[in-house]
């Protein structure tokens, strides 16, 4: 595992990001979930309120004078828990009854008639809100005034946040364990590359001490770095060693011949003495 | 397959698992999450429809009717009940348990000819059941019973699964990716230089070292080199001072010719540095372009999606007008930038980059698109940078690495487009232009140069199209931007457009794995029939997939399926591309290029579908004729191709 620390770091950072997006998607996906039931809820709401405005619409009257349509609105807001608001225009866009009782008598913005399109119905999603809207007519098919119903989507996020805590939780140990998997597992793939560095390593350290010791390398075959240090070292040995014969030739004459006549680098000064042998080993070895 | 490239395999595998067991952890608490979240909202649902039910009927029996006197409830309960989708049983009954109103929905058959009474075991039909009290005069005199599903099924769960399979596809290439630069950095590049200073070894040349990595596994060994090469030096210093002590110091008359005739035999036969190592410096030109393609592959994937988003809700333009100023504008930059030194290219194309995101936070409408447009070119520019120096051969397999960058950057755009609009995109744009930037820095330089001197050599026109077609990257570039700008409006009508970026995000995705995909896949067509006979019949076999299959499966799938379809022309082109950067030899090439064309336009001229189909069809292959056409031109112009490998 020597060295290989950074990687299962690295591996583990994988996994710390795999689960930021992982979350990014649970998010997504169940505030798309979140939206599309808030959208069916407001449906239905307005369904319901949609049904009794039409029949007093049928009537004739102008929407703004049947009051029990107030009555109407609070009631069916309190069943679905006040979590959305419902509020009937009249064909002037300005709100007649709502739930929310101060929006009552204001204009309702543009955006809550959806795309302008002559639909009986319609929704329309900005960042804030979710709305649906239905227009009423009356018994001639003229318009009277729209129903609107609206959520706020900032609760809908904090559910879906409410909703991630958990598995936001569960992601935190589910990481602590991954780290712990991702140095084992690190440390198995890099099993046999740990085995060879290794092995580099030590060849090198061990060429390094035999060559400091003055000890004779044995390389395995007759490639790399090994070969070529010892084939080096043979150069420089011989080298050394014709060296050794110049001087030593040297000291020969000077003193007593007879006694050198057996080392290699005796009678260096004739062309055809014993030093001969040692430097074209020498040299051959430079060739190699 | 060697040690190296077993252990990176093994810890990509190490990465999987370690990636997707959180992931499905995450997907079903997603899941469970849903499911609850639609069984309450439906709960709410009954509550809104029974409480309102149950008002109409207290006003019912608001004028004096008992209720077990009552007549119509069946009617009334059908009549009310038919627009609530949900409701599968309804009853009324009075306090002593009499069955006064009954309601099945139609289609469940399963219920039919059961007797249910307020105390039916709803749970064992697998339905859940709420009451609301009948009231009348402040008395209770029934209830109301509406039944449901007890589990009802999670809306667009598909969707759901879908974003989570991005996630997964985004993370797994990021994840590759960032193994690979690391296994790269901290254990191939040292090995490598290890392996160049025993090349030098083997050349009698002692006299550098090998650059020591801070950390990592292949420190040690980088380390116990220098070491050795430290001693071997030494060793050569005693023999040099004992040689030059004989040359000055000797009795013997003849030892200072000797010596320096020794001396120089040395000199000539081995180099060595006894008074100090220096490092050898190593350019690994193709260790990191494929991560460096990958994160100008990112950096596209996302501005071509916002570019093209931005056109479609700001100013109605048409998505081809980002992605052809996008395509052209790189060709161009990139003809000029040839000329221009590999740092200022790459530099340059940074600083573009810059000012296109700076833009984008101060523009809309068509400022943000020609500002998103420009954040392509850089990063497709980058990507060529670091890809085209590398001769085709290698560049070749790049283009898987560049596919994947733009599936992960549509994969990002995917994940996105949730609630709080694009905050992740550009910071995960920003890190990838950051990070293939220093990547093509450290990579490019030396390959650049060669280059360079390669194209001073040739007229303007000449360099302009080798500039252009050197990097089959290119051609995956345009025919990105091409296909986005065509798939593009049967896009808008598979999704329902409710979520415009992540459906434009999808299709890059969809593209960018197709590509991917067809890169290996030529690659390994390649690889199991080597030579000519693997380029033929690749070749044919993608032009085949480029060409037949989309325009069949278009006309087959007007919908749902031309995602898919879609993605094998990706595929398609991405193969043919390989295999037009890797084969040898012209020839029979251009004939299969021509007969495939040929194919293609009778196909195109039969009639299909509907008219978009049909356009659509025909611009495909239209495209792809002329693509092909001029591939095998430039091929015939520039005689046999060699192939350099790195």
């Amino acid at each position: 595992m020597r060295g290989f620390g950074g990687l299962a770091v690295r591996i583990w950072l994988c996994a710390a990001l795999g689960q930021f997006f992982a979350l990014l998607a649970f998010f997504n996906g169940v505030d798309e979930v979140r939206s599309v039931e808030t959208q069916r809820q407001l449906q239905t709401l307005l369904a319901r309120a949609v049904a009794p405005v039409s029949a007093m619409a049928a009537l004739g009257f102008p929407l703004e004078y049947q009051s029990d349509l107030q009555f109407l609105v609070d009631a069916v807001t309190v069943e679905a828990g006040r979590t959305e608001d419902l509020f009937i225009l009249n064909p002037d866009g300005v709100v007649v009854f709502a739930s929310d009782q101060g929006a009552i008598g204001s204009t309702a913005p543009a955006h809550w008639y959806g795309d302008g399109s002559a639909a009986a119905s319609w929704t329309a999603q900005s960042r804030g809100e979710t709305v649906v809207g239905a227009a009423v007519v009356n018994a001639f098919g003229a318009p009277i005034g729209t129903v609107i119903a609206r959520a706020s989507r900032d609760g809908a996020v904090m559910d879906v946040f409410g909703a991630l805590r958990l598995s936001v939780v569960v992601s935190g140990v589910f990481l602590v364990l991954v780290g712990l998997v991702a140095w084992l597992g690190t440390s198995l793939a890099t099993q046999p590359l740990a085995v060879r560095l290794r092995t580099m390593e030590e060849g090198f350290r061990a060429a390094t001490a035999d060559l400091r010791m003055g000890i004779a390398l044995e390389p395995e075959g007759d490639r790399g770095m090994m070969a070529a240090t010892a084939r080096a070292v043979t150069a420089l040995d011989a080298v050394e060693e014709a060296c050794r014969g110049i001087d030593r030739a040297v000291a020969g004459r000077a003193g007593h011949r007879a006694g050198a006549a057996g080392e290699p680098g005796v009678g260096s000064a004739s062309p055809n003495g014993p030093e001969r042998p040692a430097r074209s080993r020498a040299a051959e070895e430079m060739r190699a | 397959m060697t040690v190296s490239d077993r252990t990176v395999l093994r810890l990509c595998l190490v990465g999987l698992a370690v990636v997707v067991v959180p992931w499905l952890a995450t997907l079903a608490a997603s899941m469970l999450s849903a499911a609850h979240l639609a069984r309450d909202a439906a709960g709410a649902r009954m509550e809104i429809v029974g409480g309102s039910m149950a008002r109409d009927l207290n006003a019912y029996l608001g004028i004096d009717i008992s209720l077990d006197r009552g007549v119509g409830f069946d009617a009334y309960l059908a009549e009310d009940l038919a627009g609530e989708d949900e409701v599968m049983v309804a009853l009324i009954a009075t306090e002593d348990g009499r069955v006064v109103g009954h309601y099945l929905r139609p289609g469940r058959d399963d219920l039919v000819g059961r007797r249910f009474t307020a105390q039916s075991d709803w749970r064992a039909l697998h339905l859940a059941a709420a009451t609301f009290p009948i009231v009348h005069k402040g008395q209770q005199v029934g209830r109301l019973i509406l039944a449901r599903d007890a589990a009802p099924g999670i809306p667009h769960a598909g969707r759901v699964v879908s974003d989570f399979l991005v996630a997964l596809g985004v993370i797994l290439a990021i994840g590759a990716q960032h193994v690979l630069v690391a296994y790269r950095q901290s254990v191939s590049l040292p090995l490598q230089t290890v392996a160049a200073i025993e090349r030098r070894a083997e050349r009698r040349q002692f006299d550098r070292t090998a650059p020591v990595p801070h950390g990592g596994p292949a420190a040690p060994v980088a380390e116990a080199l220098n070491r050795l090469l430290a001693a071997l030096n030494d060793r050569y210093a005693r023999v040099a001072s004992y040689l030059d002590e004989i040359r000055e110091m000797s009795f013997n008359p003849a030892a200072p010719a000797e010596a320096a005739r020794y001396q120089a035999a040395l000199a000539a036969s081995a180099r060595f540095a006894p008074e100090g190592l220096k490092e050898l410096r190593v350019h690994m030109g193709d260790l990191f372009a494929g991560p460096s393609a990958f994160c100008g592959g990112v950096v596209a994937g996302i501005a071509g999606a916002l570019a093209s988003l931005s056109a479609t809700t700001e100013a109605g333009e048409h998505g081809i007008l980002p992605a052809a100023t996008a395509v052209a504008t790189g060709l161009l930059a990139a003809a000029l930038a040839a000329r221009l030194g590999p740092r200022v290219r790459i530099l340059g194309g940074g600083a573009v980059a810059f000012a296109g995101g700076l833009a984008l936070s101060f523009l809309s409408g068509t400022g943000a698109t020609l500002a998103g447009a420009a954040l392509a070119v850089a990063g497709s520019a980058s990507v060529a940078a670091a890809v085209a120096p590398l001769g085709i051969r290698a560049a070749a397999g790049r283009i898987g690495h560049a596919a994947a960058g733009i599936a992960t950057g549509g994969g990002v755009v995917v994940l996105d487009s949730g609630h709080f609009g694009m905050w992740a995109s550009y910071p995960v744009a920003a890190v990838a232009l950051g990070a293939g930037l220093l990547l093509a820095l450290r990579s490019a330089p030396p390959a650049v140069a060669r280059e360079r001197r390669r194209l001073s050599t040739k007229r303007l026109g000449q360099v302009m199209l080798a500039a252009v077609l050197a990097s089959p990257a290119w051609l995956l570039f345009v025919a990105f931007g091409v296909w986005l700008a065509l798939a593009r409006p049967d896009a808008a009508a598979v999704h329902d457009g409710s979520n415009p970026t992540r459906d434009l995000g999808l299709f890059v995705f969809a593209a960018g794995f197709a590509l991917a995909m067809g890169a290996a896949a030529g690659r390994l067509a390649i690889q199991a029939w080597p030579g000519r006979t693997g380029a033929e019949l690749a070749h044919a076999l993608t032009s085949f997939l480029l060409v037949l299959v989309p325009g069949v499966g278009l006309s087959i799938f007007e919908g749902g399926g031309a995602v898919a379809t879609a993605a094998l022309l990706g595929a398609g082109l991405a193969g043919a591309t390989e295999c037009l950067a890797a084969r040898k030899e012209s020839g029979m090439l251009t004939a299969t290029s021509g007969l495939v064309a040929g194919v293609a336009l009778a196909l195109a001229v039969a009639p299909s579908g509907s008219p978009t189909l049909g356009a659509s069809v025909f611009a495909t292959v239209t495209l792809a004729g002329a693509g092909l056409a001029v591939l095998s031109l430039w091929d015939t112009m520039r005689g046999p191709r060699r192939a350099e490998v790195s």
